[in-house]
């Protein structure tokens, strides 16, 4: 039988099918609770899938790693939590409209950048698996370097109206992604003898702490002083985006895809890089800059389309040369060669219909989280309804269930809250908060491919200018960082030539 | 000086502060590179630290150049009433996990949270959310998800 007619057969069969759709609803309940993790869903979901044939395992596991994914946004706009790390750059601007009663127009949005973000990739992949996977593959330390670096120049844009705090948000993040065990040298860093700190500090306690516990300051806050926003019933009414809306917006959503395709494909990169790239670039173009920040749906659609389409950009060197590009993959990997699949350059010579099938099971699965979200973006916009204090009792429950369960220890919730605390202070004293993640995020691949290409290199640095590839990224960095600047001189002089209008008038 | 100008001036002194026993603490414990040509454990660190403390001090020059505006958002002296009410909260729910498991711990804290911090005191909505939220987490992600939820070391109630 044809490869295709075969893997179309087995990903129709009903119970492939309904594989599919349980694992897109466990992704999407572990991506949008904060705290835990669609790799968290995979590691538990694998072994579920030790009984069923191989069309139906594979499908499960693609069905819950893009579940995972999307699902990240929904506590991410609704709540001004990420539920993953990819839905950071989305909360922004997400979370922003809900405030201001356009909860359903963004989740709408977000699932339908999402789906677009996901299926553009998939069509990519299978247009030019092999071309991209070479490219790719050729990225060693100095290229990867050089990514990151460019990747870092987006606190610029994250930094709000002071470079230097964001330079510190970012330089915190870089600092503390240092405790623990240096995974190069597998020496303790900073944790003075004390053994349970050599876990290090876990992005994802970090971020639900960074998030979620200033949330819940401000919510037990507000609900003192009485001035605590309940939104109307009629604010939350589902709102997608219109025809319009998204014809305008059809070229950022195709730029921001392409973008998170390219990102995904190199490993070691991922969602969240995506997505913040995406971001800022939507908000360089934008023709409304200034709404970003403030509940702009370019500001959604951008990360959203460029973290999904990330999945399928991951799938390249994932079945092309057996590369998983992050935790997630690399379950997805350990899944295959479970059920007798090797990625490699020879899957497509010996298991085409395979091949098939998973191109197929990530169609079936984006058709499904849309749907689902779809058909829930009335149940999670009435979430809303909940009295903010109640609903970060709630929240509050929720961040210490997930962060414990992110490795089953108890000092990952101490440690939360005191990130949490800090995170407080430091938006109370005029510092974002998006930069620490960011340099967490970014920070390790930084730190290691820095160290192993001076390793490579026997301590000569003129080997991060090795590249033509490592100096096109600089050269993006000091663009953007050179722009941004102009931007905020521009800014100040304008301040300063109305200041002093200002003056003149009073005076006179 | 106008309040968000000492509120800047105390970041600078702050961060500067911090990034100096940050980098006595990486020099005093993390060991510096095994070989010829190599950027050790030490490095990383040793360079955040250094600009941690560079952009605070930063942040102290531009505080003191900088003309004096009206914007302050400290925490106001009332507000710290909920800041330690939320991170009470959240300590003392890690410390009732490891002591009384996760159903037990949920209830008291849920009801602690409602009650005596925010002060609802509608009992019925205490006795529902104290019992909901646990058995609603407990069946969706102990149960129908397996997500481990921690079992008390004291008095913890599993089925």
């Amino acid at each position: 039988m044809d490869p295709v007619f075969a893997a179309l057969a087995a990903v129709s069969d009903p119970f492939a099918l309904m594989a599919i759709l349980a694992g897109s609803v466990i992704g999407i309940v572990f991506g949008s609770v904060p705290g835990l993790t669609y790799s968290m869903a995979l590691a538990i979901v694998l072994p579920l899938t030790f009984g069923l044939d191989a069309g139906a395992a594979i499908g499960m596991l693609i069905g819950t790693y893009i579940g995972g994914m999307t699902g990240g946004s929904v506590s991410g706009i609704l709540l001004g939590i990420p539920g993953t790390p990819s839905a950071a750059a989305t909360v922004m601007d997400g979370h922003a409209m809900a405030r201001k009663g356009h909860a359903g127009l963004a989740l709408g949005g977000a699932v339908l950048a999402s789906g677009f973000g996901g299926i553009f990739s998939l069509i990519v992949m299978m247009a030019s698996v092999d071309l991209i996977a070479r490219i790719a593959i050729k990225f060693g330390p100095v290229e990867i370097f050089a990514l990151v670096v460019f990747g870092m120049s987006t606190i610029c844009g994250l930094a709000g109206k002071s470079l230097l705090r964001g330079l510190i948000a970012g330089v915190i993040g870089l600092m503390l992604m240092t405790v623990g065990l240096d995974e190069v040298d597998g020496v303790a860093r900073m944790t003075f003898g004390w053994t349970p700190l050599l876990q290090g500090v876990n992005l994802l306690v970090a971020m639900v702490g960074l998030f979620a516990v200033p949330m819940i300051i401000q919510t037990f806050v507000e609900h003192r002083d009485r001035t605590a926003a309940r939104l109307e019933a009629k604010d939350i009414r589902s709102e997608l985006p219109s025809f319009r809306q998204l014809r305008l917006n059809a070229w950022l959503l195709c730029r921001c895809s392409a973008l998170g395709t390219g990102i995904g494909a190199i490993p070691g990169t991922g969602g969240p890089i995506a997505a913040f790239l995406a971001y800022d670039h939507a908000k360089r173009f934008s023709k409304r800059k200034s709404e970003f920040g403030k509940g702009s749906l370019e500001g959604v659609l951008a990360p959203e389309s460029a973290n999904n389409a990330v999945t399928g950009g991951a799938m390249i060197p994932l079945l092309s040369l057996g590369i998983p590009g992050d935790p997630a993959t690399a379950i997805i990997l350990g899944g295959f060669l479970i059920h007798g699949l090797v990625p490699g350059p020879m899957l497509f010579h010996q298991n085409q219909t395979e091949v098939y099938l998973v191109y197929m099971a990530i169609l079936v699965a984006y058709v499904a989280v849309v749907a689902f979200q779809f058909l829930g973006i009335r149940a999670f916009a009435r979430l809303l309804r909940i009295p903010p204090h109640l609903m970060a009792v709630g929240v509050l429950i929720m961040c210490g269930v997930g962060t414990y369960a992110v490795r089953n220890s108890f000092l990952d919730v101490y440690m939360m809250t005191g990130v949490g605390l800090i995170g407080y202070l430091l938006l109370k004293a005029g510092v974002p908060i998006t930069p620490i993640i960011l340099g967490l995020v970014l920070g390790p691949t930084m730190e290691r491919e820095f160290r192993t290409a001076l390793i490579l290199s026997e301590g000569d640095y003129s080997i991060f200018f090795s590249s033509w590839t490592a100096i096109a990224f600089y050269a993006l960095a000091v663009g953007v960082i050179g722009l941004h600047i102009r931007g905020q001189l521009r800014g100040l002089r304008s301040d300063e030539a109305n200041g002093s209008n200002g003056s003149g008038k009073e005076s006179a | 000086m106008s309040a968000s100008q000492r509120r800047d001036l105390l970041l600078g002194i702050l961060a500067a502060c911090a990034a100096a026993l940050w980098c006595w603490g990486v020099a005093a414990t993390i060991p510096d590179a095994y070989g010829e040509g190599r950027l050790g454990p030490r490095g990383f660190p040793l360079i955040g630290g250094v600009l941690l403390g560079v952009l605070g001090l930063a942040v102290v020059a531009q505080s003191l150049r900088r003309a004096p505006d009206a914007g302050d958002s400290r925490p106001k002296p009332g507000e710290w009433g909920p800041v330690a009410s939320a991170a009470g909260l959240l300590a003392g729910y890690a410390l009732l996990l490891e002591l009384a498991g996760f159903l037990l711990a949920t209830a008291a804290t849920v009801a602690v949270a409602v009650g005596p911090v925010l002060g609802v005191w509608r009992w019925r909505l205490i006795g529902g959310m104290a019992l909901g939220i646990p058995l609603g987490i407990y069946l969706v992600l102990g149960k129908l998800l397996g997500v481990y939820l921690p079992v008390g070391r004291l008095v913890g109630i599993t089925f």
